[in-house]
């Protein structure tokens, strides 16, 4: 066995052979004995899967179906016997091994709602919860998985204080943008991922029924030991493994459903647009549109014709288990969504083997691989704007069966024709993996050396057909591009952990020396006139030398730390842990090549004194303190070097041909450094009741300077790319909190209740020298800017005039501040300096995009063979600016909102006249609504079949539910959904015409046996 | 206790060997240590004489920009003026609607727009002539390249001296430290500098015959002198001018192009009359254009772009009788496009202006749309030289001098005729001959009639857009066809050119017309008209003399030069600015003579702003 396996692994890698030659010449032949048993719940039924270690050795194994577990090889003597189970407060035993023979030793483990002793990851280590010093929360895989959705990071919404998701669209296979504890940079403010240890940007390739659980870590003790990337927070997501002798466990997890639209925007039918168009072009002084609106009925549904009900798959099969020696975890996935507008859908297949090798004493070779690969559509460009803006008097086709133009007086194109011509391809693959190998000795150590490696490779496709369907909506010529992106990183990490108990003083630490290396590599074209339009044919061979266009475009970059951190307890009273991180980055010039990010955080368990006996109501009770220092590199790769720009070209010749140009274009500043961030944190642990409430509450506040940004210079100076510098500076502090209640009614009934809320304030404190404020969220016509930033505000303020009603008459107008121009039924905006005028020294901030707080309410019961799961979520104290609705180039359909509109004195005093432009749409009050919203996220009714008719069909347990997800949204909004992702922190929550979100809804069933 | 130890001794033997192997691995190869990809820095630039080429051209390449030629020069260049409106749609672009109605401040992104834009080309400028020296190359050729980057920033400094008066004068790359320390120089220096890099051009650019046809589209040695010419104008200083243009003039390289059309069409790119334009290219690739003809191309059908800058009512009516530039300036909704496609040009109702600059229009046919165009952007003709020529002669008492000058630019405009009825003739496009109900033979209609023929009934083409109906080019409200001409059937503007040869000025011209015209529902009417028309000499030589000289002449440059983007400078140059303005009912102030330094610039830099603003 052994030499097989050395065989096998020392093809893998070098030093994992130069490991198992000195593994397997170990010689241990003392005497020994086995302990064996089985481990129930507090009900008497058997409990698989519960942890059984001999404590202070390596030994250990897993509980099987039945509940039994066998330990063989035990040096004989006494032993301490720990059995732990998720959920379950650890039992302890005392055991006696005696030579050559088995020890019976059954184990009744009781529930621990408290759990207290569950294992919370830390970055390059575990943690019980009671020992946890630093602001770290957990949600299980069950919560994870239970939302119908391609997306892990879409799962996680509203489930943990202080992290806000919101989806980045309702597309299939979207993402979601995670925010945790606010914003604190101008830049890219998004978490590390950890995957099984490989540190990433995207988990894009995760299943999420492949996740065992999901580690937060939010303040700076705990994100430090990640550097120079733990400035956005850091997400640890650990897969599923096997348990050590189990029996090979299978489950199916499969579901089926469909998706609509959640909330269609209301717009006018037919008739109203007419009636509205024509009072448009009246009030321009110009001849109606439609010489008789009422000839229109409801005319064209444009939001109608471009979504559809999509259906969703997912089928999931899994073995897992695990020998004496070996564990092992396969799972492969398919799922499929099919998006809600036509030709867009998205398909993943995934498959993932987590195994782990005893190979001898104390030395364990694991590894967790997955592989996924991807395909899909994705939708036509300008879909969404475009059947909110179409003309509702125009069919799609016309009677001829050709498409319509739709661009009469509506600046839209044809939905359907563009749905009909465009493609969009796209597929990828990639394999995501770590090898490790860990070698225990000396009882209190242990030594790791890992091997990650992310590979992933996308192909892309887009192709038009030649077609005309109007002057505006037309191609002359077909175009196909082809574009190929590689993008690999390996990280290699050794770390050397130690954990040792001197009486009532614990110490655990870990060292550790980490590499990883980056590249990225985009390789395209583009051509024209193919030959044909069928899909044998989108390949560049295909079209016309003339006109092409080729690119091949490259970066990396590379990183080398070393790490340590020290948790040291007393008495389980009084808790430290230091952590220190050295990163050296090649982003940055020479000098500043090396960042150092220290924390240190203390905890005192204030119910573990003697004073807290007597007190029965408080069941635990911790204060926590943490400070420390981290920091954002999410920049480009070489921001220290100038580059020359090159293809400034000049057209010179007979025939015109062109000249290639190049030229310093860029100013360099090779003295930049990290983004770094100082988090301090003051929270409590606390429960009562019996461990029946548990609440954790977390006061937090984060300065980060020396903020990358872009510091105007003159513009004289001629250079285009303004130098980045460390010159801003941004706070937030807020509080976190979470409440738990959970409760055994009976036998029969026991639920769970869990809240969660966040509060966030950010202040810009500081923008840079020169730098008085910067402007983002311009649109496309007529409003250059919607949001400022600006010392003393929040980062991306909506910034605009305040409304003061509709101008009734000319008195009005005459008796107020106003604009040149301005007519009755225009807004009247407040003249917010008080100099008699209004310009636009009046605008000020009029709304924010960052929540005052979100929340979540997880809600569970179990009654007999019924389960029930649901999941609220909601944000107040936030706006959207409805960008969409302020784009009018020509008579595009209206909001409903418009036929209450001022068409009189008297008749409205907050929706302005009928107009396209102008005045009126300036950024406004009258643009940005309210965004707070209450969501019916997830609400799950399960029925698990009993288990005298499971044993009878050779099933553990089968178990079958129902299921809805984005249900309905509570909200004032007018637009698709309130939550709004954004690209740019400066230019956060603007409906520009999101791909709508989809309400869900899935059978499902899961099957173990 | 013996294997505890051996494992420890292999796990240190083991974590020496990973630790070495890893370090040697990483130090080896410089770890941290990586430049971009695909990408020289500015370590490796300027070294060889392909360096020098390159530079150079990323200099001209500016001026294909966004920022030099395109929207907000419009803008300040065009749409401040009389002679155009900001164009497109009401709500498109509201910062060119302040310009063009002259409520800016010095806020509006337009002036911030240009001012980045001319200093990018000054600074791409300036690291050419910095570092060009060093590089080790032929000489005439590296003098030749340092010609080219003088005269570019010198075009550059001019544009910026008459916009916004003096400006931080910068003659090589900034460093960091000297970003705070800069003022704007006098505007008289900044004259000199142009001067002086004018006149290094002049001795160091070849003449355009010198030039290989590989090199068409370098500056040369006459555009250098013409634009000396005009700076000298622009100082008031006129024998200066006089003798710069007059250079160009004679020096046998330039020739006025017969037809005026063609000058603004594909094949009159660097025609005999051309002496500095713009190179675009429509490249099958893209990458050679600029986006100067999409935003002023026709905004609906065909769709040549975004219809902005479109030629006021007051340029319309600014033409003497029967001037054919009018034709060739502006493109109407009935008419068919310029180039061989010949695409009917429908009304647009969402725009209130409808007429285009024609001089700016694309081909329709053009690979990759309206943003890929062929159409240079022509910056010194000759006409404007002789133009130039004319004035500072008048300027400096010789009359008849400029009256040459003057009249040789008008005769080129007369297109070998001489007589007018008031008239600018046109062929009916076939669409809207159908649309009415007319025959397929052809058909010259009124285009824009004004005395003598207005007075005796003719009227202008008058149109209006009907909804709902096919997609008609216009709805016509009056159209006035010319069927005979004195006796003679008339039924293409050859032929009504041909039967206006026999008749000398003062003689009277029976004209039958038919008067065409359709109600709101679009049936039409036709009605049987004769009037008569006294003849009138086209575009005559210019007699006058003193003041009256003079405005002649700007009148002139202002047909002659129409829509390409020299009236606002002209006028404030002039004097007139506020005259002109105010006939047009807006409020030009004394601060309007120049532009506001950019607000942003000022609060960067501490620069003074321009008074009034």
């Amino acid at each position: 066995m052994r030499g097989t396996a050395s065989a096998f692994l020392s093809r893998i890698a070098l030093f994992t052979g130069l490991l198992l030659g000195f593994a397997t010449s170990v010689e241990a032949q003392a005497p020994t004995g086995t302990v064996a048993g089985t481990v129930v719940d507090e009900t008497g039924q058997s409990l698989p899967g519960v942890n059984v270690t001999i404590v202070g050795t390596q030994r250990g194994t897993a509980t099987d179906a039945q509940g039994r577990y066998t330990i063989g090889r035990l040096p004989v003597g006494s032993h301490t016997l720990r059995a732990s189970f998720v959920g379950y407060v650890n039992q302890d035993q005392d055991i006696r091994i005696t030579a050559g023979d088995t020890t019976r030793v059954d184990v009744q483990l009781q529930p621990d709602v408290s759990r207290l002793d569950e294992l919370v990851v830390t970055g390059y280590g575990e943690q019980e919860r009671a020992d946890l010093t630093g602001s770290i929360s957990k949600v299980e895989g069950q919560d994870i998985s239970r939302i119908p959705t391609t997306s892990t990071t879409q799962a996680l919404q509203g489930q943990i204080a202080g992290v806000d998701v919101t989806p980045s669209s309702g597309a299939p296979g979207a993402s979601a943008q995670i925010r945790i504890r606010g914003v604190g940079t101008l830049n890219n403010a998004s978490p590390l991922f950890v995957v099984d240890g490989m540190l990433t940007d995207d988990i894009s390739f995760l299943n999420p029924q492949d996740i065992e659980s999901i580690d937060v870590l939010k303040d700076a003790s705990a994100t430090a030991i990640y550097g120079s990337r733990g400035a956005n927070g850091v997400v640890i997501i650990s897969t599923k493994k096997g348990q050590a002798n189990q029996e090979t466990q299978y489950t199916v997890n499969a579901y089926t459903g469909w998706q609509e639209v959640m909330d269609p925007i209301e717009l006018t039918n037919a008739r109203q647009y007419a009636v509205l168009a024509n009072e448009l072009r009246q009030n321009l002084g110009q001849d109606p549109a439609f010489e008789n609106p009422d000839q229109f009925g409801e005319g064209t549904d444009w939001q109608e014709q471009v979504y559809r009900t999509a259906p969703t798959q997912s089928v999931q099969l899994s073995a897992r288990g695990g020998t004496e020696t070996i564990t092992y975890n396969f799972s492969g996935n398919v799922i499929r969504e099919e998006g809600t507008i036509e030709k867009s859908d998205f398909l993943r297949a995934s498959f993932r083997t987590n195994n782990t090798y005893d190979l001898s004493e104390g030395i364990e070779l694991g590894h967790n691989l997955a592989f996924t690969y991807r395909e899909g559509t994705t939708q036509p460009p300008g879909i969404v704007g475009a059947a909110y803006r179409a003309d509702p008097t125009i069919s799609p086709r016309n009677d001829e069966g050709d498409f319509a133009n739709v661009g009469v007086r509506a600046s839209s194109g044809n939905p359907e024709a563009t749905i009909f011509y465009h493609r969009n391809d796209f597929s990828g693959r990639r394999f995501v993996g770590n090898l490790y190998v860990e070698a225990s000795f000396l009882d209190h150590f242990s030594l790791e050396s890992s091997l990650g490696l992310d590979l992933d490779r996308r192909e892309e496709r887009n192709f038009d057909p030649e077609f005309f369907v109007s002057s505006t909506q037309r191609n002359e010529r077909s175009q196909l591009s082809v574009s190929t992106t590689e993008q690999n990183s390996w990280l290699w990490e050794n770390t050397l952990s130690y954990d040792q108990d001197f009486g009532a003083h614990a110490i655990d630490a870990v060292a550790g020396v980490t590499a990883q290396a980056f590249t990225n590599e985009v390789l395209g074209g583009s051509r024209v006139n193919i030959v044909g339009t069928s899909d044998n044919l989108w390949f560049l061979d295909a079209g016309q030398q003339e006109g092409q266009t080729n690119f091949n475009s490259a970066f990396d970059w590379s990183m080398l730390s070393g790490l340590g951190r020290v948790n040291y307890s007393y008495d389980s009273r009084y808790l430290l842990t230091v952590s220190f991180r050295a990163d050296g980055s090649s982003r940055f010039g020479e000098e500043n090549r090396w960042g150092y990010f220290p924390s240190v955080a203390g905890g005192w368990r204030v119910s573990e004194e003697a004073f807290m006996e007597d007190v029965s109501l408080i069941n635990n009770l911790k204060l926590r303190a943490s400070w420390g220092q981290i920091g954002n590199d999410k920049i480009g790769p070489y921001p220290s070097v100038a580059t020359i720009s090159s293809n400034q070209n000049a057209v010179f010749g007979d025939p015109e041909s062109l000249q290639f140009g190049a030229t310093l274009a860029e100013l360099a500043n090779p003295e930049i450094k990290w983004e770094e961030t100082t988090q301090t944190n003051l929270g409590f642990d606390l429960s009562v009741l019996d461990d029946r409430l548990s609440a954790s509450v977390d006061y937090y506040r984060r300065t980060t300077d020396g903020i990358l940004v872009r510091v105007p210079i003159p513009e004289f100076v001629g250079v285009n790319t303004q130098p980045v510098v460390n010159a801003a500076e941004v706070r937030n502090s807020g509080v976190d909190v979470a409440l738990n209640w959970a409760q055994t009614v009976s036998d029969d009934l026991s639920f769970r209740v869990g809240l969660t809320g966040s509060t966030t304030n950010n202040e810009v404190l500081q923008l840079g020298q020169g730098r008085e404020d910067i402007f983002g969220g311009g649109l496309v016509n007529e409003i250059p800017f919607t949001t400022r930033t600006t010392v003393g505000s929040e980062i991306g303020a909506f910034y605009g005039f305040k409304v003061n009603g509709v101008y009734q008459n000319q008195q009005q107008i005459e008796n107020n501040p106003s604009q040149p121009g301005v007519v009755p039924g225009d807004l009247s905006f407040v003249d917010v300096n008080g100099d008699g005028e209004i310009t636009s020294d009046d605008k000020t901030v009029i709304g924010s995009p960052i929540p005052d707080l979100t929340y979540g309410i997880n809600v569970s019961a179990e009654f007999r063979s019924f389960d029930i799961a649901a999941t609220f979520n909601g944000q107040t104290g936030v706006d959207v600016f409805n960008a969409k609705k302020a784009t009018r180039f020509g008579i595009e359909n209206f909001e409903t909102s418009f036929m209450d509109r001022w068409n009189g004195e008297g008749t409205s005093n907050s929706e302005p006249r009928i107009t396209n432009a102008g005045h009126n749409y300036q950024a406004s009050e009258w643009l940005l609504e309210d965004g707070d919203y209450f969501k019916i996220r997830n609400v799950q009714v399960g029925y698990t079949l009993p288990n005298r008719m499971m044993s009878s069909l050779g099933m553990n347990t089968v178990r079958v539910y129902v299921s809805g997800t984005n249900l309905v949204t509570f909200t004032d909004y007018s637009g698709y959904t309130p939550e709004i992702g954004a690209n740019s922190v400066i230019a956060d929550s603007i409906d520009d015409g999101i791909f709508p979100l989809s309400t869900t809804y899935t059978v499902g069933i899961d099957m173990s046996f | 206790m013996t294997s505890v130890f051996s494992s420890v001794r292999r796990l240190l033997a083991f974590s020496l060997t990973a630790l070495l192997l890893g370090g040697t691995l990483l130090a080896g190869c410089d770890f941290l240590d990586k430049d971009p990809k695909g990408q020289l820095t500015s370590e490796n630039f300027f070294t060889t004489p392909d360096h020098a080429v390159q530079a150079t051209n990323a200099t001209y390449s500016m001026l294909r920009d966004w920022q030099v030629h395109v929207f907000a020069w419009l803008g300040v260049t065009s749409i401040a003026s009389d002679n155009a409106t900001k164009g497109s749609t009401p709500s498109d672009a509201s910062f060119l609607l302040e310009l063009d109605n002259l409520t800016f401040d010095a806020g509006n992104i337009a002036f911030g727009g240009v001012w980045s834009g001319y200093y990018s080309g000054i600074y791409r400028a300036n690291v050419a002539i910095q570092n060009i020296p060093g590089i080790d190359m032929e000489s005439q050729r590296k003098t030749r390249l340092l010609g080219e980057n003088r005269f570019l920033r010198a075009y550059f400094y001019f544009f910026l001296v008459r916009a916004y008066g003096g400006v931080p004068k910068i003659t090589e790359p900034l460093k960091p430290s000297e970003f705070d320390t800069q003022t704007r120089a006098p505007q008289d220096s900044i004259y000199a500098l142009i001067e002086r890099d004018l006149e290094f051009a002049i001795d160091a650019l070849p003449s355009r015959s010198q030039y290989s046809a590989a090199q068409k589209g370098r500056v040369t040695q006459g555009a250098a002198r013409g634009l000396l010419a005009k700076a000298h104008l622009y100082q008031e200083e006129f024998d200066a001018a006089l003798q710069h243009a007059e250079a160009v003039i004679s020096s046998g390289e330039y020739s006025l192009l017969d037809d005026y059309f063609t000058i603004f069409r594909p094949e009159g790119e660097f025609s005999s009359g051309s002496i500095f334009e713009v190179n675009n290219a429509a490249l099958e690739a893209g990458g050679g254009s600029s986006q100067y003809p999409q935003v002023q191309g026709v905004r609906g059908t065909p769709s040549l772009g975004w219809g902005f800058n479109q030629p006021s009512p007051d340029l319309e009516q600014s033409y003497e009788p029967g001037d054919p530039r009018q034709q060739a300036t502006i493109l109407y909704p009935w008419e068919t496009t310029p180039d061989e496609a010949k695409a009917p040009v429908h009304i647009n109702p969402n725009i209130p202006n409808q007429r285009y600059n024609e001089k700016a229009q694309a081909p329709v046919n053009t690979p990759g749309g309206s943003g890929n165009s062929t159409v240079n952007i022509r910056r010194l003709r000759l006409a404007d030289v002789m133009l130039i020529a004319a004035e500072a002669s008048a300027r400096t008492g010789n009359e008849a001098q400029a009256r040459d000058y003057l009249n040789r630019v008008r005769e080129r405009a007369r297109e070998g005729r001489s007589v007018t009825l008031g008239i600018t003739p046109e062929q009916m496009a076939t669409e809207l001959a159908t649309t009415l109900g007319l025959s397929d033979d052809g058909h010259v209609f009124a285009r824009y009639a004004k005395p003598p023929a207005a007075a005796a009934g003719v009227e202008t083409f008058r149109s209006s857009f009907r909804e709902g109906g096919s997609p008609l080019p216009v709805q016509v409200e009056t159209a006035h066809i010319i069927e005979a001409v004195n006796g003679t059937a008339v039924t293409t503007t050859e032929e009504y050119v041909n039967a206006l040869e026999a008749v000398s000025p003062g003689e009277t011209v029976t004209l039958d017309l038919l008067r065409v015209s359709q109600d709101a529902a679009g049936s039409t009417s036709t009605q049987d008209v004769s009037v008569d028309v006294t003849a009138q000499p086209l575009l005559p030589d210019v007699q006058s003399s003193g003041q009256q000289l003079l405005r002649d002449i700007w009148h002139e440059r202002r047909v002659e030069l129409a829509m390409e983007q020299h009236r606002w400078f002209d006028l404030i140059r002039q004097g007139r600015a506020q005259e002109v303005m105010a006939d047009l009912g807006k409020d030009f102030q004394d601060r309007h003579t120049l532009y506001p330094i950019p607000q942003s610039e000022i609060d960067l830099s501490g620069i003074e702003q321009n008074p009034g603003y």
